[in-house]
């Protein structure tokens, strides 16, 4: 492009004289709430070094969200460097000049918060929700590793964290069916070579060997610095207060070099680009994605809504085509758009009911269905009613986004960082209002139909090849040469000059009481059980229905386990006067959800509803909890699912350890069965009848009802459940574990491994709120109940084994396990059993250390803090209280005992209730490459265990 | 006579039997080739395999025959396929194809179709591959005759396995395009991106390049249309954009170029890059006002366009200097004071900008280059004039470095 260029020369005039920069931060924007138009308030700050500060109070509870967003995230890398952002959120939490290794755990949870980081392709995201009176402490550390970072990357961190890396990455991606598809093939075919979406952002294992911590510290010289990052702080907190800290913390930060806009690119396929990945999956998949738009771009919320419309939810096309008509186990349509380019994406994973050689088959077909899918669409046209429904569903999410401190602190964040200018919850919702059925109709025309994809095709494994090797990670630019790049060298580290000791951790202001809800509580004569309280932030009502049962209302000789889990799925399906498409129109129209589903020994039925449509929800609910359908073609339907589902969990090492560990333990009881395909396949659609009419009783119903609708106001509406009526109930007694006279190895076989999944446990005790098992869990925390825990900072950190790992007490009504849960290195699964047991001999014999006893307290005494924000979090609190007839104040009770918990306490409740010598030690991993090795560490031989 | 005669009777069937003889040997040495291990490969085997078969090939008696295309399109498979073999035989994925057709064509008793058709279309991917190689050797036609074998193939992939390997007639047409395009075959181009238009591909590339075309073929009418054809499509596209841009200039027909962005950027109200073209047209009009309009609004939509940035703030740097040039010959004081007061606010107008340009220049070509040390120049004369004196020291130093 021909530029112009005009330069003139003139003579020097007089000397005007210099001007000063301001060292005071400036007001940008200031906005006042308006809650009921979703207008949120918040103030927008500039310091003189670049950082954007946004602060939106909010005192409905004494906690606050600190999140800084850097303008950084894995499209910023370059060709032979993948990784290096994400690579760089683990050494931000390795500690800084001020704040010593794993410290910032140790400090937020000892502060009662939480805390982590999240690295995407645009951005990177750090947070802590702490109790307000942590705000400083919060700003302390972020400023702390903002500023003052590199003197403490070494090299012996950097190694540990790049293993830390890798095994994310093998039990993530590599270790889960159909992730490497999504994470790294799709990329490779949908955007051109040297595109940054191209690579995955958990990056290329040979690119993560190659890094240098050099190379790690001018990634942080370029892109980490306040002018290219937005501080955004919501919660209990005054912004004149906050403004005075952040300039105190963060005014001596240097900036980096100046961060350009990214460009937009959004590929161009000519033709359908197709992969073809073999996976060790049972169902084959399709994932067909189209390019669409960037975020924020006028098209964006027509091409959202035309996916929902498309795939979303049971009256959706893609649903009718291949759920219904039972050729897919899923399948579905979203879309979503990053900053350089959006994403249409349907996906739909078929039952296999080729011959594997003619599989190639299957996917044709499932190709040219989705076409036709796209056709029908085009040509049964738009109804208002469908378009009101997406954007209905729309809605209720960004309701949802306001109920929490941290999600509010990240929305003003992302807009921070991707518009630059005046936004709030209201415009958000704006720009989905004001698509029009014309706009969807455009949309599809111009980014759909006739368009050209992304077709990933996932395989199965050949049932005849003897390959044993795991998923192939490939990375397309293993043999680039690359070239320096001149924006990351001489970069050089400005230390920040304070005018006060940064040294110095900031002690808590004054702590403030948790706003424990109020709560009202009834009995219906039929003996439904209800416990509600009125929350005022979001105009949105949550209640969650717990009926005791599930697979304990039989007998282990009954066969029936899975059972109650069909009857669940079955209560989502139609009802005796309307189907199943339309029980969901009906409440896609509302922007409610009405879900049945089974855990454990619970059947709970969620309910969620905009306050304004709470009265046609409930009508709902009564014509689904009163009035099933149990129609025989959704059976047919759901058994199939439920069957070729327990076909996918045996490619689950998850799945594959949950069942098996709860087998070994409570051994061929109720408790410790599992559906499996033959039983499953005996189950009728009487038996489902026959479960609904014995076992869904109010008698063994607990509701718990939070809104910001008033008692008086909702409890009325609710009388239509006093016409529910039911049997008394009984479960299954729990008579004894499996005895385990000594620590035994059980081993179970999963194709291609990549990482081997450890749970070591023994059977534990009831669940009670002030007694032996809460101060057990108590107990617990320093071993494996926190980040900086024993055994997460000895395999992790230390070791680099595993992503990360964790123990607990685990009980309910029935007594569950004490259990150590990870998924660690393949190479490393022996030595990481030999430093698990190491680790529980060494606790029970030495027990707690005096700052193990006092972090404990502290963390768990401040955590009350954060525990009643929002409406589930209300609901998890009253649900303990009726589920376990607990009083009001039982968490002032539970204060009490843990302030006034000794060492030796602790220690004889880790030694009474912790046993390393009387283990179960369960691995599911690749048994050629383990057996030998685990038949080494002196348990004796292993067994070897299967799911069939 | 009648006993050479005879001779030659009876030994035309064993002439006969000896070529078939030569097929199946072609078939056994294939079959202990394809026994062999990477311990032991069994490269001769193969060798033989290809000695057979080209004999039966030659001979009349087999020349014709499905078993022999069947075998020999699987050894010249096999041979393309061995990386110490290759060279043997440069043209053995051609062979391969062509030997898999035949076969296909011959064999009346079905004993061999299936299978040819199960593996076709690999042979079709091993001939695209060697395709875009002939090419980039410069051996055009040998090239073009391997694109144009694909076209025989497609038809018998009933699985569309080809295309599943991202292999379509399309991207076969386009690639004997940009080939015809390197070999300087225009017609053979042209043709080829006409089809692709008449399919509705979609790559804005091929617009680009009839457009092209018909430049250099001096029809610039039929230029214009294949850009608006292009335009119509892909609205965003930068190269589209600025093709059409620099042929109307060439016209000298800025009015209508103006005009043709007017109605763009109606239909694109997004794209930074019509605005700015637009200034640019407004600007070379003297239009400053108007130009000035366009470039602020290509910065509100992105703030880091570099050359409306740079192009703004020196429109307002020539500006502000004319002004000054034109203030220092007054004679009267205080004329002279209010003028300066008008140029040294046109000076710090052009300040932003500048300023910007310079930060956002990443100096990755010639031309940002060259802009980025003009764009230091004008801020350090811009500085002297506002008496911004630590910024002009900063200025300097780096034009010195």
């Amino acid at each position: 492009m021909k530029i112009t260029q005009f330069i003139t020369l003139f003579l020097l005039s007089s000397f005007l004289g210099l001007n000063t920069l301001s060292a005071q931060s400036q007001l940008i924007e200031k906005v006042e709430g308006n809650p009921e138009k979703l207008i949120l308030n918040y103030e927008k700050w500039k310091l003189p070094n670049g950082l954007t500060l946004i602060i939106h109070e909010d005192h409905s509870d004494p906690i606050v969200s600190v999140v800084v967003t850097y303008h950084v995230g894995s499209a910023r890398e370059e060709i032979g460097k993948s990784g290096f952002a994400h690579f760089f959120e683990h050494m931000m939490f390795e500690g800084s000049t001020n704040v010593g290794d794993k410290e910032h755990f140790r400090i937020v949870n000892e502060a009662g918060g939480d805390m982590n980081g999240n690295t995407e392709r645009d951005r990177t995201n750090y947070y802590e929700n702490v109790p307000s009176n942590y705000l400083e402490t919060a700003l302390w550390l972020e400023a702390d590793r903002m500023g003052f970072l590199l003197d403490s990357v070494t090299k012996a961190k950097f190694e540990i964290q790049r293993a830390t890396v890798k095994n994310e990455k093998a039990q993530n991606v590599e270790n889960q069916p159909y992730a490497m598809a999504f994470v790294e093939v799709l990329n490779q075919i949908l955007y051109p070579s040297g595109h940054p979406y191209s690579w995955p952002v958990i990056g290329y294992v040979d690119d993560l060997n190659r890094v240098t911590v050099d190379d790690l510290k001018s990634f942080f010289l370029r892109w980490y610095g306040p002018n290219n990052a937005v501080l955004s702080i919501a919660g209990d907190v005054n912004s004149k207060e906050v403004v005075a800290l952040v300039e105190k913390y963060f005014g001596s930060i240097k900036p980096c070099p100046d961060v350009p806009r990214m460009k937009v690119s959004v590929p161009i396929l000519a033709t359908n680009q197709y992969a073809n990945y073999v996976d060790n999956v049972y169902f084959p998949m399709t994932i067909m994605t189209y390019p669409t738009v960037p975020q924020y771009h006028r098209d964006e919320p027509a091409i959202d809504l035309l996916g929902d419309m498309i795939g979303s939810g049971n009256n959706s096309l893609i649903y009718k085509n291949f759920i219904k008509s039972e050729k897919a186990i899923q399948a579905s349509a979203y879309h979503e758009s990053s900053e350089l380019a959006g994403e249409l994406q349907v996906i739909v994973a078929t039952y296999p009911e080729f011959e594997y050689s003619e599989i190639s088959k299957g996917f044709n077909e499932t190709e040219k269905q989705i076409l036709a899918t796209f056709d029908e669409f085009e040509k049964a046209g738009i109804t208002d009613e469908a378009l009101q429904r997406a954007k209905t569903a729309r809605e209720t999410q960004t309701i949802d986004m306001i109920t929490s401190v941290d999600g509010k602190a990240y929305m003003f964040a992302t807009w921070q960082t991707f518009l630059n200018k005046p936004y709030n919850f209201s415009d958000e919702m704006d720009r989905y209002n004001k698509v029009t059925k014309e706009d969807i109709i455009r949309v599809f025309n111009k980014y759909i139909k006739g368009k050209s994809a992304a077709i990933v095709n996932v395989y199965p494994k050949d049932p005849m090849s003897n390959s044993k090797d795991s998923v192939k990670s490939v990375n397309p630019y293993a043999n680039v040469k690359i070239a320096a790049n001149p924006e990351m060298t001489n970069l050089k580290y400005d230390r920040p000059v304070d005018n006060f000791d940064r040294s110095k951790q900031p002690a808590p202001a004054s702590p403030k009481t948790p706003v424990v809800p109020n709560y009202y509580s009834k009995t219906f004569d039929n003996g439904l059980k209800i416990i509600g309280t009125q929350a005022t932030e979001a105009p949105k009502v949550v209640m969650i229905f717990s009926l005791r049962g599930g697979k304990y209302v039989f007998n282990f000789e009954d066969k029936k386990t899975g059972l109650a889990e069909l009857t669940s799925a079955m209560m989502n399906e139609g009802t005796e006067k309307s189907t199943t498409e339309e029980i969901s129109a009906k409440l896609e129209k509302l922007g409610s959800e009405i879900y049945f589903y089974t855990e454990g020994d619970k059947t709970n039925i969620r309910l969620t509803s905009l306050s304004k449509n709470i009265d046609a929800t409930l009508a709902i609910l009564e014509e689904k909890l009163l009035h099933p359908g149990f129609i025989e073609a959704d059976f047919k339907r759901t058994k199939k699912a439920a069957l070729e589902g327990l076909m996918h969990e045996k490619k689950v090492a998850e799945a594959i350890a949950d069942k098996l560990f709860d087998n070994i333990l409570y051994g061929n009881t109720v408790h410790g069965s599992y559906a499996s395909e033959k039983t499953m396949k005996k189950l009728s659609l009487d038996d489902v009848k026959n479960y609904y009419k014995e076992y869904y009783s109010p008698k063994v119903c607990n509701l718990v009802v939070v809104s910001d609708i008033p008692e008086n106001e909702l409890v009325p509406k609710l009388d239509f459940l006093k016409k529910w009526s039911g049997k008394d109930v009984s479960l299954q007694p729990f008579t004894a574990f499996v005895d385990i006279p000594k620590t035994q190895i059980y081993l179970a076989h999963k194709d291609d491994a990549a990482q081997s999944v450890i749970s070591i446990g023994h059977g534990g005790l009831p669940y009670d709120a002030t007694g032996e098992y809460f101060k057990s869990k108590v107990a617990n925390f320093p071993l494996g109940g926190a980040f900086n825990s024993r055994l997460n900072l000895n395999l992790r950190e230390a070791k680099g084994y595993t992503y990360g790992i964790r123990s607990a007490f685990q009980g309910t009504e029935y007594p569950g396990p004490f259990f150590v849960y990870a998924s660690v290195k393949l190479s490393a699964t022996d030595s990481s059993i030999t430093e698990i047991m190491k680790e529980l001999n060494n606790y029970t014999s030495s027990g707690i250390s005096t700052e193990e006893l006092a972090f404990t307290k502290n963390s768990i005494l401040n955590n009350e803090a954060l525990k009643y924000e929002t409406p589930e979090q209300k609901a998890s609190f009253l649900s303990q209280i009726l589920r376990y007839n607990l009083s009001k104040d039982f968490t002032q009770t539970q204060s009490s005992i843990l302030k006034e918990m000794s060492k030796s306490d602790a220690d004889a409740i880790i030694k009474k209730n912790i046993h390393p010598d009387k283990m179960i030690i369960l691995v599911v991993g690749n048994r050629y490459m383990l057996k030998d090795k685990l038949e080494k560490l002196g348990y004796g031989k292993v067994k070897e265990v299967d799911l069939d | 006579m009648r006993k050479a005669i005879l001779i030659i009777i009876l030994f035309l069937p064993l002439l006969a039997i000896g070529q078939s003889n030569n097929v199946q040997s072609a078939a056994n040495a294939l079959g202990y080739y394809e026994k062999g291990t990477s311990a032991d490969p069994k490269d001769f085997e193969l060798e033989n395999a290809k000695k057979y078969i080209d004999l039966s090939a030659e001979n009349e008696s087999t020349a014709n025959n499905a078993k022999m295309w069947y075998y020999r399109a699987k050894i010249y498979q096999a041979l393309h396929n061995n990386k110490r073999l290759k060279t043997l035989d440069a043209y053995a994925s051609e062979k391969a194809v062509i030997s898999f057709i035949n076969c296909l064509k011959t064999d009346s008793k079905k004993m061999y179709s299936d299978e040819c058709k199960s593996l076709v279309w690999l042979a079709g991917i091993n001939v695209y591959d060697d395709a875009i190689q002939f090419a980039q050797k410069n051996e055009f036609n040998t090239a073009m005759r391997y694109y144009n074998l694909l076209f025989e193939v497609f038809p018998l992939d009933a699985d569309d396995n080809l295309k599943r390997n991202n292999i379509t007639p399309e991207l076969v047409e386009k690639s004997i395009a940009y080939t015809a395009l390197k070999a300087n075959d225009p017609a053979t181009a042209k043709a080829n991106f006409q089809k692709l238009i008449d399919k509705n591909f979609n790559d804005p590339k091929i617009y680009v390049n009839m457009a092209k075309i018909s430049l250099e073929e001096k029809d610039t009418a039929a230029a214009i249309k294949y850009v608006e054809k292009g335009k119509a499509i892909f609205e965003d596209n930068t190269t589209l954009i600025t093709l059409e841009m620099n042929i109307y200039l060439a016209q000298g027909k800025t009015d209508v170029l103006i005009n043709k962005l007017s109605e763009s950027i109606e239909s694109n109200p997004d794209n930074e890059l019509l605005f700015f073209n637009r200034g640019m047209m407004y600007e070379s009009k003297k239009n400053f006002d108007s130009a000035a309009v366009d470039y602020r609004k290509a910065l509100e939509i992105n703030p880091d366009h570099l050359d409306a940035n740079y192009n703004l703030g020196v429109m307002y740097f020539n500006e502000a200097a004319s002004m000054a040039n034109a203030a220092n010959s007054l004679k009267n004081n205080d004329e002279f004071a209010k003028a300066k007061e008008k140029f040294d606010k046109k000076f710090k107008d052009a300040a932003p900008y500048l300023e910007e340009a310079l930060r956002v220049n990443n100096q990755k070509t010639e031309d940002e280059q060259m802009m980025y040390t003009a764009t230091l120049n004008s801020l350090k004369q811009l500085y002297v004039r506002t008496g911004e004196m630590e910024k002009y020291a900063k200025i300097k130093a780096l034009l010195e470095k």
